[in-house]
């Protein structure tokens, strides 16, 4: 006979009664059961190689199989196969799937007028439907999730605790006459069941704004009519941000966007992300990715959504999560204040909130740009690493705990530097988490900037547990979360963003860190050349700031003659001049984008996170061209003795290369003045970074790794890829949604150190 | 590891800084109810209570005072928002040789001014000549006394709830207090940074005032339960201290506080913040629910016609949050020292 261990997700996935099918199809005995270890154990009596290949290909959608282990055991006795009772102590990790699209039984169930979930829009099996948006605690049972109002009726008991039906133990299970529904709220009046959906789909049809309830929370849905998408921008306060679209299939997909297979793979798979694709004609869905070349779109993924659709006359769809600027997204009837023209609720509890997940792919790489639904609470092995808490940064934020060697990524929290956001998601995140994996946290890591209200927070938390605090430097905890999904402990890294706080107080964004936990080497080995941010955030806000700063340093701010009327009231570039010694310096990548973005008089102000470095983007043409990057060599404070700030922290100085940038920029702006298109000296501008990085990271005989925002970028990476092979985020986000994962691999080390 | 200047800039790093090497050996040194570690604006003995601060300001004279006016109202206004009536100061400077002899005379005149307004005594001192690159620092020290109208203030917390202590202290705020602010906020800043380099074509003076004068007058009608004179650091500083002193969060309504319009359009330019900006006449303060208006209106008779309610102490949390005029809410966090750039 034959024990088989098998490792991954594989507990409340619908595993068991999988392979209890397999094993009787094969004709074989034995047991399957679950160990307290999180694993599934199956014992058969032959034919194993064939079983395990099957086990592998068969499996379902959402199990993943990390390690099979096969061992020979002594004959027993099994006159037949059965699924044995959950063996062992309660131990080991073991969460609930996340949240899968529609499965394809289901969908055909779903149309079929015969079945008698014909139309119903909660139905689900042991392969899809809600999962970690309906868990309240562990263990992952029925009871244990806001399905617990919702008795079965006697038809779903059936199929509930019938082995060989496809429904088996399905938490998520619902019909008609048992499970939620919804209601339409609309002028007064309520209408009920299907009613509710086919008249919000006239009303969307006839452009009216819908709230809909789904599985992680509202949407606002509206048609993609430029009209109608403005008066939303107006009421939502987004005057320029992009929009989500859900499209009615993939077909229609491709009559707008192209789609490659890598991307039709991932917008079909169950994660079903918004998938931000480019546009065929970047003039079209104006209002929708206002002077974006590309759109994200998403495919229906809950029964609801094939409903609406089979009622709509629409193919596309406005899918916008539903909230004001910068504040989670509503799950309850708080969504009323937005005062839209309907709502499609339901009276199934949504008790974690996930936004939709954003994905973008650069060549074939994927990039995770919100890790959300689909992913959470998928855990991320992180093998040695100690039990604790990471806080992460301040936008796009998410949290991440380690227990058992094994990281969860929490969803998307978002803006903490909004209140709402801070105190009702990301606090009631910590302690959702920590309480649901019952985690006792040996330290706390959090971001080094000491404004972050996740940093304050960190600091109340830690002296409350009474456990040591680690501040993670932002660009090292960029670094760290692609080494923790590498596992590797050494790494030559380049971290490209917007803003992070650096051990010199300065703002960091275009840097090369040398990371080596075995050596303790933490060195700031390259930089971008320093200058002002005038105003701090103002220019953020504003890039004229930034570009009169890079112009200050090449001495050509007469190239500015002509641009004081993108000033706003009250400024001058003589008051600019005059103050500019008091903005804090900085190295940030983001800022130089949005300078360019300024100078190319593509974007004046930021109304959104990434906006002039976006449409900038959305202009490049590449071409053949020589760059030839300039790179000093300066001597300073650059070698740390640690990636964080704790009691010891010290520094040392060190050589650093200087990637020169200011002349660069004011030779473009000269080129661009006497004529050159936008889209070449953008284009160039992406290569001369590029290259710079490629040339200061390919003498090290080291991993090279990227990550911050400006990865997601369609050109940089690629660039720097035609000198030297670069690895960048593939499970997290690579922009500050995965930061946290990153602080919390400083657990690995802590020991070591 | 070097001393940095973030250590002794008035916000979380100088906390951070002084708990570390100073606290830890003298945190529980006490003679009164008030000990060192508890860093309340003055430290109390016998009825009296004691504080001591140093001014370094450059230029030493700018719109409206100088170094001088500084030294006496900024003492001054430690004892006051204990309750205290200033009553003893001494004063200790130390120059830079080569400091013009005119100068020095301006400064005096405003030491006299004040000290004569406050009807306070100058009754002892000391004088350094150096060669360092100081202009000119000042240290003083004050004693404050007890007297009827605090007495009366803490008579009338008492008819609604415990009040423990026996000086206004920045621990007394308890949930539902309303917070006032006694005037507009970051005249001071705004009138140094325009003193020095910036060529800015608007009217702001310091507000550099000893708050005795009025705090008088609010104590005289009851209720306040927490003082804090909001100097480096601004409003933000004093109402999160108030705030994790005293174990409560803080509600602010932003269009509540009053800032001048030149003052917020300068900053609004400069991307500063005015709720972290120094002021140097102004208080900051809780007062039981009920008499908040009454406090309002002997605030605003007594010369502080922009005092204003902004908002309330809460135990639903325990931050400062402030909400915005367009509506949003955002936690107004202790200012490190110079403003930070957080946006990614
Ligand atoms: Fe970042
Ligand atoms: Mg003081
Ligand atoms: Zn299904
Ligand atoms: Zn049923």
């Amino acid at each position: 006979m034959y024990r088989i261990t098998v490792r991954g997700i594989v507990q409340g996935v619908g595993f068991r009664p999988f392979v209890y099918r397999l094993a009787k199809s094969m004709n074989l005995k034995g047991y399957v059961k679950n160990t307290g270890t999180g694993c599934v154990e199956i014992v058969i009596d032959r034919n194993v190689d064939e079983f395990i290949r099957r086990l592998k290909e068969e499996k379902p959608p959402i199990a993943e199989i990390h390690e099979v282990e096969v061992e020979e055991i002594p004959d027993l006795n099994f006159n037949d196969f059965v699924i044995e009772k959950s063996g062992g102590k309660k131990g080991g990790l073991s969460l609930p799937p996340p949240d899968v699209a529609l499965c394809k039984f289901c969908l055909k169930e779903l149309f079929d007028p015969k079945n008698r979930r014909y139309l119903y829009p909660f139905i689900s099996c042991t392969d899809c439907g809600p999962r970690f948006s309906v868990a309240i605690k562990l263990p992952y049972d029925r009871e244990n999730t806001t399905f617990n109002e919702f008795p079965l009726c006697d038809e779903c008991q059936k199929e509930y605790w019938n082995v060989l039906d496809r429904r088996y133990y399905a938490q998520s299970i619902a019909c008609p006459k048992c499970g939620p529904q919804y209601e339409l709220i609309y002028g007064g009046r309520i209408i009920k069941g299907l009613d509710a959906i086919i008249r919000a789909a006239e009303l969307i049809d006839e452009g009216r704004m819908v709230a809909i309830k789904g599985i992680g929370g509202y949407h606002i849905a509206c048609i993609t009519d430029d009209d109608v998408v403005f008066k939303l921008r107006d009421k939502l306060g987004r005057p320029q941000q992009p929009f989500a679209i859900m499209a009615r299939n993939l077909e229609v997909v491709r009559k707008v966007a192209y789609v490659s297979e890598d991307e039709e793979r991932e917008m079909t798979s169950y994660i079903r992300p918004i998938t931000v694709l480019k546009k065929r004609n970047p003039n079209e869905f104006f209002a929708v990715a206002p002077y974006l070349n590309t759109i994200g779109v998403m495919l229906p993924y809950s029964p609801l959504h094939y409903i609406l659709f089979n009622y709509l006359k629409s193919d596309f769809i406005v899918m916008t999560s539903a909230n004001k600027p910068g504040e989670p997204m509503y799950i309850d009837d708080g969504v009323f204040s937005l005062e839209l023209d309907a709502y499609l609720r339901h009276n199934l509890k949504i008790h974690n909130r996930v936004d939709d997940s954003v994905i973008k792919f650069v060549g074939r790489r994927r990039l995770i740009i919100r890790r959300s639904r689909g992913f959470v609470p998928k855990v991320i092995e992180l093998k040695g690493c100690l039990d604790g808490l990471a806080v992460g940064a301040e936008l796009y934020n998410s949290i991440t705990l380690v227990k058992d060697g094994k990281a969860i990524v929490s969803q998307y929290i978002g803006n903490t530097a909004n209140f709402k956001t801070f105190n009702e998601f990301f606090k009631r995140a910590v302690d959702f988490f920590t309480n649901f994996i019952d985690l006792k946290p040996k330290y706390i890591a959090c971001d080094l900037h000491p404004l972050y209200n996740t940093t304050n927070f960190a600091e109340r938390l830690s002296r409350k547990l009474n456990i040591p605090l680690y501040k993670v430097q932002h660009h090292f905890a960029h670094a760290l979360s692609v080494m923790a999904e590498r596992g590797i402990d050494k790494a030559i890294a380049i971290t490209v963003d917007g803003v992070g706080y650096g051990f010199d107080g300065t703002i960091w964004g275009g840097e090369v860190l040398l990371i080596d936990f075995e050596r303790g080497t933490f060195k700031r080995v390259g930089r971008l050349e320093r200058f002002r941010l005038i105003g701090g955030d103002l220019a953020t806000k504003y890039p004229l700031r930034v570009l009169f700063s890079l112009l200050y340093n090449a001495k050509r701010l007469d190239l500015l003659d002509g641009y004081e009327k993108y000033l706003r009231k009250g400024e001058s570039f003589e008051i600019f001049e005059s103050f500019h010694e008091t903005g804090i310096a900085t190295t940030s990548m983001g800022r130089v984008l949005d300078a360019v973005s300024a100078m190319l008089k593509i974007c004046f102000e930021r109304t959104y996170e990434g906006e002039p470095a976006m449409k900038l983007e959305s202009v490049v043409e590449p071409f053949e061209c020589e760059v030839k990057p300039r790179i000093d060599v300066v001597r300073e404070d650059s070698v740390y003795s640690k990636p964080y700030v704790d009691e010891e922290f010290n520094v040392k100085s060190g050589d650093v290369r200087v990637i020169r940038i200011s002349d660069f920029i004011a030779n473009c702006m000269e080129e661009y003045l006497e004529g050159e298109s936008k889209s070449k000296i953008a284009y160039k501008v992406m290569k001369y970074l590029a290259e710079g990085f490629a040339e200061i990271v390919k003498d090290y005989n080291y991993p090279v790794v990227a990550s911050g925002g400006v990865c997601f970028n369609s050109y940089f990476i690629p660039l720097i890829e035609e000198h030297v092979d670069v690895y960048v985020n593939e499970k997290v986000a690579c922009g500050d949604n995965g930061i946290s994962f990153g602080q919390a691999y400083i657990g690995k080390f802590l020991n070591n150190l | 590891m070097l001393i940095r200047r973030e250590d002794g800039a008035g916000g979380k790093y100088m906390a951070e800084f002084l708990k570390k090497h100073i606290i830890s050996r003298f945190g529980d040194n006490r003679l009164g109810e008030i000990s060192l570690a508890d860093m309340d604006d003055s430290s109390d003995f016998d009825g009296y209570v004691f504080t001591t601060d140093s001014y370094v300001v450059s230029p030493p004279i700018f719109r409206g005072g100088s170094i001088g006016s500084l030294a006496v109202c900024g003492t001054a206004n430690d004892l006051a928002v204990m309750g205290a009536k200033p009553y003893a100061m001494s004063l200790a400077l130390i120059i830079q040789e080569g400091f013009k002899v005119s100068d020095f005379e301006k400064i005096m005149n405003d030491v006299e001014r004040w000290v004569k307004e406050l009807d306070v005594k100058l009754i002892t001192g000391d004088t350094k000549v150096v060669s360092a690159n100081v202009e000119i620092i000042a240290n003083t020290s004050g004693i404050g006394i007890r007297n009827s109208a605090l007495d009366h203030n803490i008579s009338v917390v008492k008819e609604y709830r415990d009040y423990p202590y026996n000086w206004v202290r920045d621990c007394g705020l308890r949930e539902g207090d309303a917070i006032i602010v006694s005037g507009c906020v970051a005249d001071h800043a705004v009138a140094i940074m325009l003193s020095r380099e910036f060529d800015f074509d608007i009217d702001v003076q310091s507000d550099v005032y000893p708050v005795w004068l009025f705090v008088k007058e609010a104590l005289e009608v009851g209720g306040i339960t927490a003082m804090k004179d909001p100097t480096r650091g601004g409003l933000a500083n004093a109402l999160n201290e108030l705030a994790e002193k005293s174990g409560v969060g803080i509600y602010i309504e932003e269009e509540r506080i009053p800032i001048r319009e030149e003052v917020k359009g300068f900053c609004e330019v400069l991307g500063l913040d005015p709720l972290s900006m120094a002021n140097e006449g102004k208080v900051v303060m809780g007062v039981v629910e009920d008499m908040a208006e009454d406090v309002l209106k002997a605030l605003h008779k007594a010369g502080q016609k922009y005092a204003e309610i902004i908002g309330y102490a809460t135990s639903e949390f325990e931050e400062v949050v402030v909400e915005t005029e367009i509506g949003t809410k955002k936690v107004l966090p202790p200012p490190t020292a110079d403003p930070i750039p957080r946006v990614c």
